[in-house]
């Protein structure tokens, strides 16, 4: 398998306070990595890093072998997808605009747009189920279209690779099963690597190749899920105690 | 006969007492004899009054410093504003304390002054402060030249100067007489003229003012025709007024005037560059120079009347 | 109401402001007289029967002055709605780094100047106003440079003390002027009289600008979600702002140093536009243009023909009176009626 994003000795601080601590690793094409860990162990920022949205960083990262600063952000952006945890709700443009916007690294300063982008929007919508909406304002839809609406727009982007802040955090079950389904669709039938920072064991280990534990700006464990995910590791990583189960193969985090 | 011997011994000793009496009178002062405080009549129509002997006066009109000046007055004369500059070595001579409406209240207490002249309305909060410092205000704003002389006379009152002010008034009558014999001679009509005291926005000043008052005398018709002392004007209407002359009274030089007002030349004023700029120091200052400057805007406007 | 007919309502406006302008003013001339001078003016030939007064009042006072609050008032309008998706602060207006308090300071500096070495800086005083101006832009920059980033933060606070710095050093110029300071109030209330030689110069900058922040009408759309996700986009949020923080502060530079500051244009237009024709900046910056186009010259002529209708007086109300006066209630009409479409 060929290495997507590399990042090597990869570090970042704020005031002086090391947020990642030279971390490196390879995100490998087609993979469906999902990285876990406690609250303030760094992920999110580490992602951003990886994403070039925090460029103040120390060691390096690799788009398919080429330097992250050497590609323009609208390059970058061909290739790579970044969802924030927090979309803003309250915007004034329609949902078909906002997925539009995905078109943005295709499309030069003064030209407009092609009935090929159309199609391609209409195409993400229908995907994410969300054509109905193309009109309506995004006030106007709940928590879980509204992050329907964003991963449609990263899959207007035609980006190969997808990162995802917490796509699932403060959505129902019903929400949650779906975007992990979704990514998996993704990641199977499209063939995007896919890497999702998450709260959630559960969803994770059922549906990730790849699992990564981060904790204070390290790697603590990495692996495939049923390696990873253990009493030992959970206790180790998040201190808590828990029982994992198995079914088919595949843990199953129970407090 | 013991009656006229008596008469006549009588009258031999009155005249050494008539000649002692007289000397008194003499020595007691001038004739005739007044109160020992002197008294005018500001521009407010308020009564000032100041002590004869010592009389200390701050004046921040540069035009007052001018006719004290004129009236003899010199130690008298404590503190000036810093705009007064003339006569300028006499000016030197003394203490400054700020400007019209930024004097320095400190400064003027500290010179101990009977009196305070200034040439407009005071500022509310000055004023208080002035009264409770115990300084009284004498305003003197004249909007025209029987104002002027007026000012003048009662500075004359106030400050018992009474022979030196009649001399200047009667001096400034006759210049200013000669000059109006001079224009009316000619007999020509009045020229429209329009004076400017600020361009940019576009002010005018009225015939019910001290410069106003000057062109008229000077052989002029002021124009915008309002009572309106400092009226502003939209350069729309000045195109339809259409006035002959024009008169700065602000900083500024023909040349200026004329590029900045391109849009106007189709005025006849400024078609035949009929544009005076007469020295400001003795155009707007209400002072005993006006004169000179009635005389050159007389030659201005009337020039066929004084070759 | 179908997109179309807003644009042509707009444009319909914007003649109406042009013509209306030219025909009223503080002296009264027949609207046939108006309409045979603006067409002789194009044709380039005289016009018989109207007189050479009436015809200097339209050609050589009104039609400046209208064609001046054309290019400032659409400057401003523009630059506002850029400060404001720029800043994502409805308050923003062009004035917020500071670039107004810089332009009265290079004017009261240039009067200060005539009035101290007797020489006359006036003619050059919209030069001196645009160096003021313009410095300080750098001087906030500078200021908001924090270990490489700039925060939409920092830059306003920036901005905000630059403009601390720059007006106490037009009151000490004031002060130091004492009874001259009168010049810098008038210049400081705002006029669309004077300084007309500037005002082709003043007209191609406006029109390039305005062409190349067009240009960048995707970026703002996105930067509207955030720089993170602005960024992700592929939208380089630091050059972008970098880029249109200074061309929109030059914008505002050119306006303001020949009118002096006119305020509430630069807000209320770039709101109001939002609020009728949607928040996608492809349309709102040509919109938005538009009716600031329209509406300073407006406001100017109600400011010249008001006082010479109630009070019969050659009067003039400051054009940034009329803009506030006029604006903040249409400002509310519009929040009432558009609840819906509301940005924040």
């Amino acid at each position: 398998m060929k290495t997507a994003v590399k990042a090597r000795g990869l570090t970042v601080s704020y005031d002086d306070c090391p947020v990642v601590r030279g971390v490196s690793l390879d995100i490998r094409e087609g993979e469906f990595l999902s990285i876990l860990g406690p609250n303030g162990a760094g992920k999110t920022t580490l992602v951003r890093a990886l994403t070039g949205i925090i460029k103040d960083v120390g060691g390096e990262v690799l788009l398919s072998g080429k330097k992250l600063h050497e590609y323009s952000r609208r390059e970058f952006a061909r290739s790579v997808s970044f969802l924030p945890q927090m979309p803003p709700v309250s915007l004034p443009f329609v949902v078909s605009d906002i997925v539009m916007m995905g078109r943005f690294p295709y499309l030069r300063r003064f030209e407009m747009e092609k009935p090929r982008d159309a199609e391609i929007v209409r195409n993400a919508m229908r995907l994410m189920g969300i054509e109905q909406y193309a009109k309506r304002h995004l006030m106007e839809l709940s928590g879980g279209e509204v992050k329907r609406v964003f991963i449609a727009q990263a899959v207007a982007q035609e980006s190969d690779i997808l990162f995802l802040d917490e796509p699932t955090a403060g959505l129902d079950i019903a929400y949650q099963a779906e975007i992990f389904k979704m990514l998996r669709d993704f990641n199977e039938n499209l063939g995007k690597t896919i890497v999702l920072v998450t709260h959630d064991i559960n969803h994770a280990a059922r549906f990730a190749g790849r699992i990564i534990l981060f904790k204070n700006g390290s790697i603590a464990e990495e692996g495939k899920p049923e390696d990873v995910v253990n009493e030992d590791t959970v206790r180790s990583v998040f201190s808590t105690e828990v029982r994992v189960e198995y079914d088919n193969g595949v843990p199953y985090v129970l407090m | 006969m013991l009656m006229n011997h008596n008469r006549i011994s009588h009258k031999r000793a009155l005249l050494p007492l008539v000649v002692s009496l007289f000397f008194v009178i003499l020595l007691s002062g001038p004739m005739p004899s007044r109160l020992s405080a002197g008294t005018g009549i500001d521009s407010r129509g308020s009564r000032v009054t100041v002590p004869d002997d010592d009389v200390r006066v701050v004046s921040l009109s540069p035009g007052a410093t001018e006719i004290l000046y004129a009236m003899g007055l010199r130690e008298q004369i404590a503190g000036v504003s810093v705009t007064s500059d003339y006569p300028p070595d006499f000016v030197k001579t003394r203490p400054k304390v700020g400007g019209f409406s930024t004097p320095s209240l400190e400064k003027i207490h500290s010179l101990s002054p009977d009196v305070l002249i200034l040439t407009t309305v005071v500022p509310l909060n000055i004023k208080q402060q002035l009264d409770s410092l115990g300084i009284q205000i004498f305003v003197s704003e004249p909007n025209s030249f029987k104002e002027l002389l007026g000012s003048i006379d009662q500075f004359g009152r106030l400050f018992n100067r009474e022979e030196e002010s009649a001399a200047l008034i009667h001096g400034l009558r006759n210049t200013a007489g000669e000059v109006m014999e001079a224009v009316r001679s000619g007999s020509i009509a009045p020229v429209k003229t329009f004076i400017e005291v600020y361009d940019n926005p576009l002010y005018a000043a009225g015939r019910r003012t001290l410069p106003g008052d000057l062109v008229a005398m000077a052989g002029g018709r002021v124009v915008p025709d309002t009572d309106k002392r400092y009226p502003r004007i939209s350069e729309e209407k000045l195109l339809l007024i259409d006035p002959e002359a024009v008169i700065l009274g602000h900083n500024t030089d023909m040349e200026q005037f004329l590029s900045s007002h391109r849009h106007l030349s189709s005025i006849t004023a400024i078609r035949n560059r009929k544009v005076f700029v007469p020295n400001p120091d003795e155009f707007l200052r209400p002072g005993p120079r006006v004169v000179f400057a009635l005389r050159d805007i007389a030659r201005f406007l009337h020039p066929e009347a004084f070759e | 109401m179908k997109r179309s007919i807003q644009f042509f309502l707009l444009f319909l406006l914007l003649a109406v402001s042009f013509i209306a302008s030219t025909a009223l003013g503080s002296v009264t001339i027949p609207f046939g007289d108006t309409v045979r001078v603006l067409l002789s003016a194009v044709s380039g030939k005289a016009v018989p029967g109207v007189s050479a007064m009436h015809h200097d009042i339209i050609l050589r006072i009104r039609i400046p002055r209208v064609l001046l609050g054309m290019v400032v008032g659409g400057g401003l309008a523009v630059s506002g709605l850029v400060f404001q998706a720029l800043l994502k602060n409805p308050l923003a207006d062009p004035y917020t780094l500071g670039v107004s308090a810089g332009a009265s300071f290079g004017a009261g500096l240039a009067l200060f100047l005539s009035y101290v070495a007797g020489v006359q800086f006036k003619s050059f005083l919209p030069a001196f106003a645009f160096f003021g101006a313009v410095s300080t832009v750098f001087l906030v920059y500078f200021l908001a440079r924090t270990g490489g980033r700039v925060q939409v933060l920092t830059i306003i606070l920036s901005g905000v003390i630059v403009s601390y710095l720059f007006s106490s050093g037009l009151v000490l110029i004031m002060s130091l002027m004492g009874d001259k300071s009168h010049e810098i109030v008038f210049w400081l209330m705002g006029s669309l009289a004077g300084f007309h030689s500037f005002l082709l110069p003043a007209a191609c900058i406006t029109g390039a600008l305005s062409l190349f922040i067009f240009s960048f009408y995707r970026d703002l759309d996105l930067i509207s979600l955030g720089d993170e996700q602005a960024l992700a986009l592929g939208v380089n949020t630091e050059v972008v702002r970098i880029v249109l923080f200074s061309m929109t502060s030059v914008l505002t530079a050119v306006s303001v140093s020949m009118t002096g500051t006119i305020g509430f244009v630069g807000l209320i237009i770039p709101h109001s536009m939002r609020m009728v024709f949607g928040p996608k900046h492809k349309t709102l910056i040509p919109t938005t243009l538009a009716a600031g186009a329209l509406f300073l010259p407006l406001s100017d002529m109600i400011g010249r023909v008001l006082p010479s209708v109630l009070f019969g007086s050659g009067m003039e109300v400051p054009v940034g009176v009329i803009t506030s006066l006029f604006g903040s209630p249409f400002f509310i009409f519009l929040l009432i009626r558009g609840k819906k479409r509301l940005w924040f």
